[in-house]
């Protein structure tokens, strides 16, 4: 298998059901997770900065453009320092460090802050305010109306749909990094889609997009 | 082929998917329009989600959060903070004096027991209890407090390091001075001066590095406050809503925003943005002589500000068009206070074609 800029395109590469793909895994020995576990500075550094961009992007896809990616990233990074001492290996670090990151993000999601910071304004302020081209604020608020979409979703199920659909994660893993059951997996995903469908149908804008 | 089958494929795109796997979609797609929909609804949430427009952090980013998530994860507990237990000693041991006062002044009244053996003691006196002290004051807790740890200055007098300030007085500090209000570090640069009101710190000159108990150091200019606070965020998005408006043409949504944004408690940058909006909006569509007057308010309200010297140009640009000899006085003001200024070039060249 060929290392993946995504890791989600290489599942994809592989079939839904292939497990995660360990090309995209970096190099991370045993005594560097030793260290990691004893509070080592430079380990943890090593296997954080290994990690950040990856974890970033997913954090960042898992709470939209409204979430401040830079310090749920810095919470999974404490969250990790705290239970790294737990740490038995049986999964690879990186898996342990997106189940860390989705469990930060639904808790991010699940606060009513996240829910009330919702008004179309502030979605306007934030599409407008991330690109100056005409063409590129057209695509952010098109990606942020999405999102508005998604805030509709109960937690577990938009991070259900997020992983399945944006990062291309099979059920087995979704509910693998979730710690839920495949059934309650699926039963998730099967609702989570039926309720964004029927809403982006709504939507005239994200609709137009969709015919065109 | 049924829909069902087809499902767990409609969210993958064709160049992901098997060449058998692909041929049987494509061909349940050409008979089902409802899974040709949902398919086409997927591909786009897939496209959306993938290019969020979020601004990535890049390896210093990265570098910065990871050094603030090891300070704060490496750092040792903190102790768990106990009550000092003498004051409740003491109160216990009056408790129980003010009880034996009780009952030996109960049992005054009772006959004396018979004693065959040793009668003196029924006959000695009981001693007099020790008077109950007064529990002595809880210890003195100052949140209102300001403590000094480097050399600053309260209305021109110096404070003595390791000094305790009240809250609501102007710290002011002569070269680079540290000063720990509540649990937050405070660095001020030279000259800056802050003051603390109601948990606040506003950094009313210079600026100022805070680091609170996260351990991420934030920079705060003159005019911002620390904790910020959430109507000043507020405060941002309407300014960018405002801007956006404006970019599009709608100057009537863009002076709404601003106007709201000025409502909204703005920082003093935040307010000369919002008002330089507003008198753009005003030129924009026409009201030359309102623009003109808020562009002279901002250029001298602001003139430390970037708002200030862009109003100040701006004001003798409105002026070039209706009035050439305002307009060389403008021009003229503009590059005396900025010489080296943003628009000095532009006001120089403006200046040789008025003249």
């Amino acid at each position: 298998v060929t290392a993946f800029a995504h890791p989600g395109l290489a599942i994809l590469a592989m079939g839904i059901s292939s497990p995660l793909p360990r090309a995209v895994e970096p190099s991370i020995d045993g005594e560097l997770i030793e260290a990691c576990r004893k509070g080592d500075r430079g380990a943890l550094d090593r296997v954080f900065r290994a990690h950040a961009e990856v974890l970033e992007r997913l954090l960042a896809r898992l709470v939209g453009p409204r979430g401040d990616a830079e310090d749920l990233l810095q919470e999974t990074f404490v969250a990790a320092i705290e239970a790294f001492p737990r740490f038995r290996g049986e999964a690879s670090v990186r898996s342990w460090l997106h189940r860390i990151a989705i469990h930060v993000a639904h808790k991010e999601l699940r606060r009513p802050r996240h829910r009330r910071e919702t008004p179309d304004d502030n979605l306007d302020a934030e599409a407008a305010s991330t690109a100056t081209p005409t063409d590129r604020i057209a695509a952010d608020r098109l990606a942020v109306a999405l999102y508005r979409h998604l805030d509709k979703l109960d937690a577990r199920k938009r991070i259900a749909i997020v992983l399945h659909v944006v990062e291309g994660y099979s059920v087995a893993e979704i509910a693998a990094l979730t710690g839920a059951s495949q059934t309650a997996t699926k039963s998730r995903l099967f609702w989570a889609r039926r309720a964004l469908l029927a809403s982006l149908r709504r939507d005239p804008e994200l609709d137009d997009e969709v015919r065109r | 082929m049924s829909c069902r089958t087809v499902r767990p494929w409609l969210h993958v795109a064709a160049e992901q998917l098997s060449e058998p796997d692909r041929l049987v979609l494509e061909d349940h797609l050409q008979v089902c329009e409802r899974c040709r929909e949902e398919r086409a609804q997927l591909a786009l949430v897939r496209r959306l989600g993938a290019t969020l427009p979020v601004t990535p952090l890049g390896p210093r980013g990265h570098a910065r959060v990871i050094a603030a998530a090891l300070i704060r994860g490496l750092q040792p507990a903190e102790p768990v903070q106990r009550r000092p237990i003498w004051p409740f000693a003491i109160a216990g041991a009056a408790v129980v004096a003010a009880i034996a006062i009780a009952v030996v002044l109960t049992r005054a009244d009772e006959p004396a027991p018979i004693v065959v053996r040793d009668p003196v003691p029924a006959l000695r006196e009981a001693p007099a209890p020790a008077p109950a002290r007064p529990a002595p004051p809880a210890p003195i807790v100052r949140p209102d407090r300001v403590v000094v740890e480097g050399e600053l200055e309260v209305d021109g007098n110096k404070l003595a390091p390791d000094a305790e300030v009240p809250t609501n007085v102007a710290l002011r500090a002569r070269v680079r001075a540290k000063v720990r209000v509540f649990d937050t570090q405070v660095v001020l640069a030279a000259a800056s001066q802050i003051i603390v009101r109601d948990r606040t710190i506003v950094v009313l000159r210079g600026s100022a590095l805070v680091t609170p108990r996260d351990g991420v150091q934030r920079r705060i200019e003159a005019g911002d406050t620390w904790p910020r606070e959430a109507r000043r965020l507020r405060a941002e998005d309407e300014l960018a809503t405002a801007h956006a408006a404006y970019a599009q043409g709608d100057f009537a949504r863009a002076e709404k925003f601003a106007a709201s944004a000025l409502a909204s408690k703005p920082t003093v940058a935040q307010a000369a943005e919002a008002e330089t909006v507003i008198a753009d909006c005003r030129q924009a569509t026409g009201a030359h002589g309102d623009a003109m007057r808020r562009y002279q308010t901002i250029a001298t309200s602001y003139p430390g500000l970037a708002a200030g010297e862009t109003a100040s140009f701006a004001a003798a640009r409105l002026a070039a068009r209706t009035n050439p000899t305002e307009a060389r006085s403008l021009y003229e003001r503009y590059l005396a206070r900025y010489p080296q200024g943003r628009f000095a070039l532009d006001a120089r060249r403006a200046l040789e074609g008025v003249r």
